[in-house]
């Protein structure tokens, strides 16, 4: 029977050997921040090969050839570059057809968008670590955060603007979470009604229906990271 | 060219100039600066309102609920975040061929990755030196020695030529003096960072920015009292 994925590489497993002008990505199957890159890759048709890390356990190879703190990380030949922002934007730079840039080109409108990203959004996400991590505070914080992103709704029909586009993109992992693991709380108190609705167009998106992970393996997913020890392989 | 008074609670509010460009900032915040060398950079006219972040008016939080500087405004559009605004100037207000930030896809990204890693990095344990917090030293001595390797291998953070990564990291590294951060410049520890300091302060638009060592020292004690003392001659 086909793997389901790659097998998560860990300390003790050979490099991989590179081929010679094929892209690669060294991801984790469940990485939220991977499924960004991985979102814009396939919005771009872009071949590339995946090298999934055990994150709990890394390769010694792995630290030493790739000493960042952001991941996922990118490599093709000379080419490296780490952080899903970064590479988000270096894919849609180097592979848009004309035209058909994800990422806004318009100056106020990309200032807005990475400014939602980076403000509004880093914070909703911490919320929602918290909520997994059932830290103190956890669902004042995510009233607060996801609520946030609920009155961003109120304008717009999407992150984005009018229509579903890179802003979307870059929240979704996360927001593909609630509904999970007591993050149902936030969701379920009915106030989130814009988020919900959000959420069930996102989820029928093309590249977005790509990329994603069932339900109950994303379930599974999130009941082991939050207890800390953890197989990335169990669904092999 | 005297410092703007820092706005407080209760000040009425300067009404906006059509067309014109503003920026709300604080004198010694670093993040204002990044987006204040750009704007020099590209010699925009804008107004700048400082903020006193202790005691904020009414109508910043009214405007920008987050409340943060710096923030950019011109004719009703808002935008913040000190990065976010840096590209967007440079985007906006160059003349034609003279981007700062690196137009290549790959160069951008390699920039970028500079800034929001390696340099990252360094910004909370230069801030915690710079305020006087009881944190652990070797946060900093590890930040500081990762810079002076990476400059041990390319002149500037940008690569051969001053350029945009270096800029984005100057209003912390500039802390780095004997009046200030003492330890570094001066010690002949750091021999590539002291390099790369003096040839920072000699780029025209770091010299258009300059605030004197003393006046910062000055900034630096003050806070400490609970009164900083953002509005100094």
């Amino acid at each position: 029977m086909a793997l389901a994925h790659p097998p998560h590489l860990k300390r003790g497993d050979p490099f991989p050997e590179k081929i010679a002008g094929k892209l690669r990505l060294y991801s984790m199957q469940y990485c939220p921040y991977s499924m960004r890159v991985q979102m814009i890759l396939a919005k771009k048709n872009v071949d590339y090969e995946i090298i999934n890390i055990d994150l709990l356990n890394k390769p010694t190879w792995f630290m030493e050839k790739y000493p960042f703190d952001s991941f996922p990380v990118l490599e093709q030949d000379d080419i490296l570059l780490a952080g899903s922002l970064v590479i988000a934007e270096y894919i849609d730079e180097n592979y848009s057809k004309p035209g058909e840039r994800t990422i806004p080109q318009d100056s106020y409108e990309k200032g807005r968008i990475n400014m939602m990203i980076e403000d509004k959004f880093t914070k909703a996400i911490s919320a929602i670590y918290q909520g997994l991590r059932k830290k103190e505070n956890w669902k004042e914080n995510s009233n607060i955060h996801v609520g946030e992103l609920e009155n961003i709704l109120e304008t717009n029909k999407f992150f984005n603007g009018e229509e579903l586009g890179y802003a979307d993109y870059m929240i979704y992992p996360w927001l593909s979470y609630i509904g999970h693991q007591g993050i149902d709380d936030v969701m379920s108190t009915g106030k989130f009604t814009k988020l919900e609705q959000w959420l069930k167009t996102a989820a029928q998106e093309e590249t977005i229906r790509k990329c994603d992970t069932k339900p109950e393996i994303l379930g599974k997913f999130l009941t082991g990271y939050t207890t800390g020890t953890f197989d990335f392989d169990f669904n092999i | 060219m005297s410092i703007p008074r820092h706005m407080v609670t209760g000040d009425p509010f300067p009404e906006n100039i059509p067309g014109k460009i503003r920026l709300y900032s604080m004198q010694f915040c670093p993040f204002s600066m990044r987006v204040r060398l750009m704007l020099i950079k590209k010699k925009v006219e804008f107004e700048y309102v400082n903020i006193n972040l202790k005691i904020k008016p009414g109508w910043f939080l009214e405007k920008y609920p987050i409340g943060s500087v710096p923030v950019f405004e011109l004719d009703g559009k808002l935008i913040a975040g000190s990065l976010v605004l840096a590209e967007y100037v440079d985007e906006v207000y160059s003349k034609q061929e003279e981007r700062t930030i690196p137009q290549d896809p790959y160069k951008k990204a390699k920039i970028n990755m500079m800034i929001s890693d390696h340099l990252a990095k360094a910004v909370g344990p230069i801030l915690d030196r710079f305020y006087q917090r009881e944190v652990d030293v070797k946060k900093f001595e590890k930040a500081i020695a990762n810079l002076e390797n990476i400059l041990g291998s390319q002149n500037f953070f940008s690569g051969e030529k001053l350029g945009y990564a270096d800029y984005m990291i100057w209003p912390w590294m500039r802390y780095l003096d004997p009046l200030i951060i003492d330890g570094v410049v001066g010690s002949g520890n750091y021999p590539n960072i002291e390099r790369w300091k003096q040839e920072m302060l000699s780029d025209e638009t770091i010299q258009k920015c300059r605030v004197k060592p003393e006046t910062i020292a000055r900034y630096r004690n003050s806070v400490k009292t609970g009164k900083p003392a953002y509005d100094q001659e």
